[in-house]
């Protein structure tokens, strides 16, 4: 008989419930009520001599494929699912606006400083291309970065987002006319044969944004074809 | 063991009769409805929960999740107004099924 303490139970629940959780349909009010049901389970299949292993092993499988589940499941969370669904997709379209917006606005920040204390304006563009450019891809990096990981900053917006939807809003809003007034600033500042040169490098890693996220796009459905089977099943 | 159309249309009387009973949990429900079927009713044990979901949204039960005896989280469901009517219901349509069978069998027993 194998000796039971080594099969970590938690992290076999843990496991099996990631799993569980990449179905969309499961909340994760759902899935601490399966743990619960799962634990219950287990504790009982061991009264009647089975190893701790054998017992999670059975009461997985009396729980029910994860294929089973995520499709009852997405029966009774059809709205649910369409509001997170559509929450993504408004944070996306947001996520892509801010990101273009912030990168336009250091530029336009650089052109006004710079302006001032380079004094060579045939300098700017260029500087002001890069900075965009590299913006758009580091923020684009780090969000794909920490939105693969479990408790990453992306996810911790987004629950910080659900908490606060007003002041998320507000704040969000507030981005176009700060980077509206910037422009306004950089027209009155600037000559506008200068302003003119510069305007298209400073929407240089705005319109590179543009171009990369279609290409993920993509990527991410060819990707995920093999799952199109089941998205029809439901 | 039952059809897996007669387990999915009784599963909701089922529940509906256990928490006439008391307040009880997922776990707690499928071991009854086991042990009072003798076996006989044996449910894919996490489709249980969608049902009860249902039930919830549709007003028959109410869930609130609770401190076990063993001092793990559970979420505990009670019937609600709504439900005590739905059990009525049900319970008038299965006994109508039963009867009725039960008649025939009487004067057909050959086919018992």
């Amino acid at each position: 008989m194998e000796n039971s303490t080594q099969f970590d139970l938690k992290d076999a629940i843990r496991q099996w419930r990631d799993s569980l959780a990449a179905a969309p349909a499961c909340r994760p009010d759902d899935l601490d009520q399966l743990e619960s049901h799962l634990r219950d389970s287990v504790m009982t299949l061991q009264t009647t001599g089975l190893s701790l292993r054998e017992a999670f092993w059975v009461a997985k499988s009396r729980l029910g494929t994860n294929d089973q589940l995520s499709c009852e499941f997405a029966k009774v969370n059809a709205g649910q699912i369409w509001f997170d669904r559509a929450l993504w997709m408004l944070m996306g379209y947001l996520l892509l606006q801010s990101i273009t917006t912030l990168a336009e606005g250091l530029s336009n920040l650089a052109a006004i400083l710079l302006h001032g204390i380079v004094g060579q304006d045939h300098l700017l563009g260029p500087i002001c291309g890069i900075l965009s450019l590299g913006t758009c891809v580091t923020l684009l990096l780090l969000v794909w970065r920490s939105g693969r990981q479990r408790n990453g900053v992306v996810s911790s917006v987004v629950d910080w987002m659900k908490c606060h939807p007003v002041t998320a809003a507000v704040g969000m809003s507030l981005i176009g006319p700060i980077n509206f007034a910037m422009t306004v600033l950089i027209v009155r500042i600037m000559p506008i044969a200068t302003f003119g040169a510069l305007r298209p490098w400073s929407y240089l890693g705005g319109e590179l944004t543009l171009i990369i996220f279609p290409v993920a796009l993509g990527w991410l459905l060819v990707r995920t074809r093999p799952k199109a089977k089941i998205v029809q099943r439901l | 063991m039952l059809s897996k159309e007669l387990v999915a249309a009784s599963s909701v009387p089922l529940v509906l009769s256990v928490l006439a009973g008391g307040e009880s949990y997922g776990y707690a429900l499928i071991q009854r409805v086991r042990d009072l079927s003798e076996g006989n009713i044996v449910w894919t044990e996490g489709m249980l929960y969608p049902v009860l979901h249902w039930m919830e949204d549709e007003g028959l039960v109410e869930s609130e999740w609770k401190e076990s005896e063993i001092g793990r989280k559970r979420k505990y469901y009670r019937l609600r107004q709504d439900g005590r009517k739905a059990l009525e219901a049900e319970k008038n349509q299965w006994l109508a099924v039963h009867t009725t069978l039960n008649k025939l069998w009487k004067t057909q027993p050959s086919l018992t």
